[in-house]
């Protein structure tokens, strides 16, 4: 998914943020433990929480999901020895869960499937338990297996890398039958966490401490009000400084979240905030700069590091070693993005300097697969004076599902999804998922994947949107017969792909330019190409599949764009009826249905087809855009042709794009998905450009 | 009635000039920039410069390609570019940009022309690009001549055509053949002329082709004559010879044909078609045929045995440089091998073709009987008279 990031208009917005991700993921796992009916109310509703939920259903949870409030019953104790859970891109879930399933199924096997960013984050702070405990620890790529049992008094536990194996691990020992001793290490740096984690503990009727937890206690079924959650409070309070007054409702300045630093960090940096009992003013502010150790808030690194580029003066951080563990590299991810937006720093072993730089940069970022940095991103684009497009956005709903809509009321965000065509062979065909059906004719088509009659189109466009391809060039001596068809087909309710210009000028005249598809195929190669025909002409544009990746994104950057990004592509047409005059050259005939051309000193096979409009030779291969999705939302119709494709897999690879779109299946997968599909796709000019500056003589 | 132009093609300022000298009224060259042709000799601005001063000196006409279809990173360069092509003063560009055309008309003031490239066939599209103030439109090679004639009559704007040389076998533009097979861009002057390959025809698996059946879609080279006359009937503005890449002798035969066949037309003279294809036969031609002139191709404008190599290649021996009337000396700059004391054909810009036999030949003050190495200058003594520009030829 790709978004368009500006900012938004300002005044006086009051907002209300959702709820913690810390705390709900916490408070599921109380809620889960207790012996009684507990309600989680503003629970932040994201991908963590959510796979969550599954985890602790699958364990015996009994959990069920309102609006905004999530209640969870007492737990059923499951008979079984194997049990399985997702734990997605969810640490949390991963090390909370661990210890936990220990105590509650000992001697059970569970496997976790996780994700692939999931995967290579590290597990060993549990290491001394698990061999101490002689756990049956199985970590394998995307999976990890785990059984055994909790046995010894002492526990050992590292939380250097992360304070969540504490956690986990405090969570779940008051159910045990006996008496813990904890022997912890390297907590102090994320201590907020540890100490959120024992006052929900406290709330839920359980109670530890950083050396002892006593076996044989209760959690107790509670009503929590989650409080707003600070992390993602961050980016809205970055862009906030940037709009004259926003509100913020219910926010709980007493908050355990670690997070809530952040007010004294950018009260410290310069920023005007005032808080009045559950209500938090942000005004227009400009920061001076920071000064600071980010090992109390590594979370907020990222921000704040977006938000010392936008200050008056240099900041300076230190105490980011950590940065390396979290979900991507996040100080070489920022790193990265200030080089493309050129913004200044300084790395000088353990120091970070960022310099005030102004942002310009008019284009296309990859986000990285890490949420605080996307969060980072947002705010960037937010103050940047060009439009910025983030593609691959889709890891910040791991923190919460709306943020999109809960960022409305500061910036406008433009998201971008294209429609999808796809060439019908059949009337079955229109069973299809697609927002348009495209259609030969069977006069003016010089190919397609099927050729239908007036009546057909005609009983084909009264339920469904079909785009009629007259991709023939009209000459001269035909030209008043076309446009009585054309006239023809202009009273049913359908709009046309043509590719002649003298077509698209006749259309013009007679229809909206919202019917219209000019697609030149070769012509339009750059977008101020696309713009210069859209000056006369509000036709939507058919780009060239002669250009990059990057020459693709540029030209349909304006959004009028057509695009074949899927199918066959052709690399030949002409008026001459070659394959008939062969015929007659050889004086033998033969059938015209499944024609290939091979040229002598080559091994590729060139589908071939001719009509009474002429010939066509396609490219040997499927050229494919999908696994590329990013860089391709801004067309307004991706056409997928079915030309020459196997029914089934074409409709697997209808089925692959939307998922792309809706962001189901990311780009790796998509590449993965098509090659096991065996379709014959090769990358075309996608990544290399034509040698064509010879030298002159 | 305003006569017909005779426009022919010159790869570099020396056959600019030639083509100008033997008859044509006007001649389209690249620059260095945006033009197709990435092997022709392109122009630098200074050429541009000499060369238009030269035509115009003529009365003649010298208009500029600028007919890639540019990608992103080809744009660099061209609104100066068009601004340096105005100060040349030429007399027209041609393109197949919209955009370079907005540029141009935005900030230049150039006159433009439409290229072929954009398989324009009809009325509406050249109603269409009539929006972006383009004074002529070049006519895809696809049209017929009662195509033409209803596009002259029924529109302000000038009509180019083609009447001689190489055809793309697709519609021009269309074709990705040698982009594809070759990652050589047709549309950015990288051609490697794919379209002229050995291929097979399959039916699913099986050969349709026998042996020595090479399965063929491209053309015979264009000639159109004797269509000349009806072309200059239906109102046609200029008549455009093919080749950027020809030679001289290439292109002083053809270009002296047409200009033959042009001036006799417009005299009202009986037209002579034998001679003007004699004349024209001193050019290294391949096979030709009409074309689309006469509507649908036929196996006859199709080659099929892949006979498609140049006719007469090596009879082309040199050009005249300079002449010395007193000692009746020719500087000849040689092109293929001369040998002295045999008979030549001079071809001139004003005269028929007319054999003459070379008395002596000198090369660095010393006689020599036979001479081989290209581009150098050897001086020949014969009875005959010449004038710089003058194409030796050897005896068909």
């Amino acid at each position: 998914m790709n978004i368009e990031v500006e900012s938004g208009l300002s005044n006086k917005k009051i907002m209300t943020l959702p709820g913690s991700k810390s705390i709900t993921i916490r408070a599921l796992f109380c809620a889960f433990l207790a012996n009684s009916t507990s309600k989680i109310i503003n629970p932040s509703i994201c991908e963590d929480t959510l796979a969550t939920i599954k985890a602790l259903k699958k364990l015996g949870g009994q959990i069920v999901q309102k609006e905004n409030e999530i209640i969870v019953k007492k737990r059923k104790i499951i008979n079984k020895d194997k049990f399985a859970i997702d734990a997605k891109s969810s640490a949390t879930l991963l090390r909370f869960v661990i210890p936990l399933f220990l105590l509650v199924y000992p001697n059970k096997e569970l496997t976790i499937l996780m994700n692939d960013d999931l995967s290579v984050r590290p597990l060993d702070g549990f290491d001394k338990l698990v061999k101490d405990n002689n756990i049956y620890f199985q970590k394998e790529k995307n999976k990890l297996i785990i059984k055994g049992e909790i046995s010894s008094n002492e526990i050992f536990i590292d939380g250097s890398k992360s304070s969540q194996f504490i956690s986990g691990v405090l969570l779940a020992l008051p159910i045990r039958p006996i008496d813990t001793t904890l022997h912890l290490e390297n907590f102090q740096n994320s201590y907020g966490y540890i100490h959120m984690t024992l006052e929900l503990m406290k709330y839920f009727n359980a109670n530890a401490s950083l050396e002892f937890v006593k076996g044989n206690q209760e959690y107790q079924g509670r009503e929590l009000i989650v409080e707003s959650d600070y992390s993602n409070a961050a980016l809205f309070f970055a862009i906030a400084l940037h709009k004259d007054k926003t509100l913020f409702e219910k926010v709980e300045i007493n908050s355990l979240q670690p997070d809530k630093i952040i007010i004294d960090i950018l009260k410290n940096a310069g920023a005007k905030i005032a808080i009045n009992n559950d209500i938090l003013e942000i005004n227009k502010s400009e920061l001076k700069g920071f000064e600071l150790d980010l090992n109390n808030c590594i979370d907020l690194a990222p921000i704040l590091f977006a938000l010392a580029s936008q200050a008056k003066n240099k900041s300076v951080f230190s105490g980011f070693k950590r940065l390396e563990y979290k979900e991507s590299n996040r100080l070489l991810e920022m790193l990265k993005i200030f080089d493309i937006l050129q913004i200044k720093y300084d790395l000088f072993e353990d120091y970070l300097t960022i310099y005030p730089s102004s942002i310009s940069y008019d284009g296309l970022i990859n986000c990285p697969k890490d949420h605080r940095i996307i969060h980072a991103l947002i705010y960037l684009a937010s103050v940047c004076e060009n439009k910025m497009e983030l593609a691959n956005i889709e890891p910040i709903f791991k923190s919460d599902l709306n943020i999109l809509k809960n960022l409305e009321p500061l910036i406008d965000i433009k998201s971008n999804k294209p429609q999808i065509l796809i060439s019908i062979k059949s009337f079955e065909d229109l069973k299809l998922n697609a927002d348009g059906y495209v259609m030969g004719y069977k006069k003016f088509t010089l190919f397609a994947s099927n050729y239908f009659t007036f009546e057909e189109i005609k009983r084909a466009s009264k339920d469904k949107k079909i785009f009629v391809l007259l991709n023939a060039l009209i000459h001269q001596n035909k030209l008043e017969e076309f446009k009585k068809e054309v006239d023809k087909l202009c009273n049913l309710n359908v709009s046309f792909i043509v590719q002649d210009v003298g077509a698209l000028h006749y259309l013009e005249q007679k229809i909206s330019h919202n019917r219209i598809v000019f697609n030149p195929y070769t012509l339009i190669c750059q977008q101020d190409e696309l713009n210069a025909y859209s000056l006369n002409s509000n036709a939507t544009i058919g780009i060239s599949n002669e250009i990059t990746l990057s020459d693709t994104y540029k030209t349909l950057k304006k959004g009028n764009g057509f695009l074949l990004a899927f199918g066959y592509a052709p690399m030949y047409q002409s008026y001459r009826k070659v394959l008939s005059l062969y015929e007659q050259y050889i004086m033998r005939t033969y059938s015209k249905n499944n024609l290939f051309l091979k040229e002598d000193t080559r091994n590729e096979f060139y589908h071939v087809s001719e009509n009474k409009y002429g010939t066509v030779i396609f490219r040997p291969y499927i050229l494919s855009y999908l696994e590329n999705i990013s860089y391709i939302l801004n067309a307004k119709f991706l056409f997928l042709d079915s030309n020459f494709v196997e029914v089934n897999k074409f409709k697997k690879v209808l089925d692959l794009v939307h998922k792309l779109l809706l962001g189901k299946m990311s780009e790796e997968n998509a590449k993965e998905y098509l090659n096991k599909l065996k379709l014959n796709i090769e990358d075309g000019f996608k990544y290399q450009d034509s040698i064509y500056k010879e030298k002159t003589l | 009635m305003k006569k017909v132009e005779l426009l022919a093609p010159a790869g570099d300022l020396d056959r600019l000039k030639l083509a100008l000298i033997y008859g044509a009224d006007a001649v389209y060259i690249g620059g260095k920039e945006m033009s197709l042709r990435s092997h022709a000799s392109n122009f630098t601005i200074d050429d541009i410069k000499e060369g238009v001063q030269f035509a115009h000196s003529l009365n003649k006409k010298v208009y500029v390609t600028c007919n890639m279809v540019m990608h992103n990173e080809d744009k660099r360069n061209a609104l100066t570019y068009l601004k340096e092509l105005k100060k040349c003063n030429v007399d027209g560009i041609i393109t197949s940009s919209l955009d370079l055309i907005n540029l141009n008309n935005q900030y230049v003031g150039n006159e433009m022309h439409l290229s072929t490239q954009l398989s324009t066939l009809n009325l509406e599209a050249i109603e269409f690009y009539k929006n972006y103030k383009v004074t002529r439109a070049v006519l895809g090679r696809e049209c017929s001549l009662k195509e033409i004639k209803d596009i002259c009559l029924n529109t302000p704007l000038e009509i180019e055509v083609f009447i001689h040389g190489g055809m793309c076998s697709s519609y021009s533009g269309k074709c990705m053949l040698s982009n594809v097979m070759t990652l050589r861009d047709a549309n950015r002057g990288g051609c490697a002329h794919s379209c002229r390959w050995k291929y097979y025809l399959y039916d699913g698996v099986k050969k349709i082709n026998k042996k020595q059946e090479y399965f063929a879609m491209s053309s015979k080279d264009l000639c159109a004559l004797k269509e000349i006359p009806a072309l200059i009937k239906s109102g046609v503005a200029s008549l455009k010879i093919e080749g950027r890449m020809k030679s001289a002798n290439y292109l002083c035969a053809i270009v002296s044909a047409y200009r033959k066949c042009i001036d006799d037309y417009y005299s009202g003279k009986r037209m002579n078609y034998k001679y003007y294809y004699d004349l024209m036969s001193y050019g290294e031609n391949r096979v030709t045929g009409h074309g689309f002139l006469h509507g649908e191709v036929t196996t006859n404008e199709q080659l099929f045995a892949l006979n498609d190599e140049f006719k007469n290649a090596g009879d082309f021996i040199g050009i005249v440089r300079s002449f010395d009337p007193i000692d009746r000396i020719a500087s000849v700059e040689i092109k293929n091998k001369i040998i002295s004391k045999t008979e030549y054909v001079k071809l001139s810009a004003e005269e028929k073709p007319k054999k003459f036999k070379i008395k002596k030949m000198y090369f660095n003050d010393n006689e020599v009987n036979v001479f081989t190495v290209a581009n150098k200058i050897v001086q020949i003594e014969t009875k005959e008279t010449f004038k710089p520009y003058d194409i030796i030829h050897a005896v068909k």
